[in-house]
């Protein structure tokens, strides 16, 4: 382990001062520990290198721009601390105290389920303005990504896909590419509403369940509460939502005693219980 | 001893000698949350890099007389940034599950809140405010207090004097692990299942649900649904994954029942689909 901290900071160190386009051979050359191996062992310590830093937040990958002369690795995943740093109206330093403080008492490093490692770089592409693409349940999507937003411990991005804002489980984002250009477009929305489907449903719907139950599993989807009523433990909800999986989940959820809903809406919940 | 340092630990080594130069060496120890020997182990591997220009990457002296350390931050250092968005992206989703209170001198509410608004700028976050109930669990760290919570797969609440440890995140959503005051233990609470936090719960009778463990086997219209498992095996196109009791393996085939239909066994298989159909005729009156 010492040897591959020690590549992995000297790696580090090197990106910092030449942060763009570097070569495998560059790398090679000035990484001492990379220097007397064979080309396969060091094609398997730099791989897994590779992997060791993209555990921790860094992406060292290699473009290869058909427009451009240069090529080579770069390395990126510390924009949001280095905009920070750029900040004057933050105090750095304490926001830095801060951080640590907290960090001894929130454990970041456990398994989670949330395929966040490709936060960085969809928040980059969000801030200048390009397009990405990505694999998204068995599909190729284009779109412009727009912000993230977290809910029911999943995070979503919020993307323009065909001049429509769609959201996207981060779970469930695989192959992200994104584009060269920067500054594709000048849109800025102020909230990002979930829409699983290509038309927007706006449905109420009048429930009575238990309301431990409520509680527990609410965060289940987006909705908006029109009415509460509470007689001992029962409630009587009327809700508003766009979100037809999520209601349906939540209906599975907390199997409520009665449920009131517009005859249209109904076609809509039962084509999702049968797939 | 030297506990396992991994390339984490030193990322945050090197974050924090950066805040400044001379360090007591308690302090430093107690802010990394390190031993000595770790610090010593630190040290050695971090003396033994230098940068391309052959200048070296850590410089230090340690006074373990007046018990000090002195780090001569070279350029190198003070350029290189440890802290990466996506630990940011972790913390600030970790303190905004739940109102967070840490009992630490050196820290206020406020703090926290302004760290979390720096964060939430700096990146492209939009909130949930005005489209849901926030919800208002407040959590006191290293404080004792009495939770009331539904365990997975159950439906009733149980109540737990504990004193709250750390936040953290598994398979299963975010996570508060907190010693159980009574049974000398330490546990994790799903955060999301906490209804209610304080002293002055009313408390009622603890019920147990001991069930074994249970076998399922299911397939699969969507492979996400396998990240929520920590195990599972393929078995030709099924899948066949343990559960801590048959209440938590009905649940889960509920949640996620437009992703995985169970096959076998038939306790839970039932139970599932009348859920379903329960749901299927509130809909179709």
């Amino acid at each position: 382990m010492k040897n591959v901290i020690k590549r992995c900071v000297s790696l580090l160190t090197l990106f910092n001062d030449k942060s763009t386009q570097i070569s495998t051979e560059y790398i090679r050359d000035n990484i001492s520990s990379y220097r007397d191996l064979s080309d396969s062992a060091f094609k398997r310590s730099f791989e897994r290198d590779k992997v060791l830093l993209r555990e921790m937040g860094y992406s060292l990958d290699y473009v290869n721009d058909k427009w451009s002369i240069d090529e080579g690795y770069n390395l990126s995943g510390t924009s949001i601390i280095n905009s920070i740093k750029k900040n004057k109206n933050i105090e750095f330093n304490q926001f830095l105290n801060t951080y640590h403080i907290i960090k001894k008492y929130i454990d970041s490093n456990s398994e989670n389920t949330n395929n966040i490692n490709n936060v960085s770089k969809l928040n980059d592409a969000i801030i200048e303005k390009k397009r990405v693409s990505f694999k998204y349940q068995n599909k190729i999507r284009k779109v412009y990504p727009m912000g993230i937003k977290f809910f029911n411990n999943n995070w979503y991005l919020g993307a323009e896909d065909n001049k429509k804002l769609k959201t996207y489980n981060l779970n469930k984002i695989n192959d992200l590419k994104i584009g060269n250009k920067s500054d594709l477009h000048d849109k800025e929305y102020k909230e990002i509403k979930f829409s699983w489907e290509n038309k927007d449903h706006l449905i109420t719907i009048k429930l009575n369940l238990n309301k431990e139950i409520y509680l527990i599993n609410k965060n289940i989807f987006n909705h908006s509460v029109n009415i509460k009523k509470q007689k001992n433990n029962l409630l009587n909800l009327e809700i508003n939502t766009y979100d037809i999986n999520g209601l349906l989940k939540f209906l599975l959820m907390t199997n409520p005693k009665t449920i009131t809903l517009r005859k249209k809406y109904k076609p809509l919940l039962l084509e999702v219980l049968d797939g | 001893m030297v506990k396992k340092i991994n390339l984490k630990k030193v990322g945050n080594f090197i974050s924090i000698i950066k805040l400044k130069q001379i360090w007591t060496i308690d302090e430093l120890l107690k802010k990394v949350d390190i031993n000595y020997d770790e610090l010593l182990y630190l040290l050695t591997i971090l003396s033994d890099i230098y940068s391309k220009n052959g200048e070296y990457f850590l410089d230090f002296d340690i006074d373990a007389e007046n018990n000090k350390i002195l780090f001569n931050n070279t350029s190198v250092i003070n350029d290189m940034e440890t802290v990466t968005d996506l630990e940011l992206f972790k913390v600030y989703t970790l303190i905004n599950i739940i109102n967070l209170d840490l009992n630490v001198d050196t820290l206020t509410k406020n703090d926290i809140n302004s760290f979390s608004k720096i964060l939430k700028d700096a990146f492209k976050i939009y909130d949930l405010e005005n489209e849901n109930e926030i919800d208002s669990k407040n959590i006191n760290l290293n404080t004792v207090t009495t939770i009331e919570y539904i365990k997975l797969g159950n439906d009733k609440p149980e109540f737990y004097d504990v004193e709250p440890l750390l936040i953290t995140s598994n398979l299963e959503g975010s996570v508060l692990e907190a010693l159980d005051i009574n049974d000398s233990k330490i546990k994790t609470f799903l955060i999301n299942r906490i209804i209610s936090i304080g002293d002055d719960i009313n408390q009622k009778s603890k019920q147990k649900y001991n069930q074994n463990d249970i076998d399922v086997i299911f397939d699969v219209k969507d492979d996400s649904v396998l990240l929520k498992l920590n195990k599972y095996k393929k078995k030709e196109k099924l899948y066949e994954a343990k559960f801590r009791n048959k209440n938590i393996a009905i649940e889960f085939f509920i949640e996620n029942f437009t992703s995985a239909n169970v096959i076998s066994p038939d306790t839970v298989k039932v139970d599932v689909m009348n859920r379903v159909e329960s749901i299927r005729a509130l809909l179709t009156k």
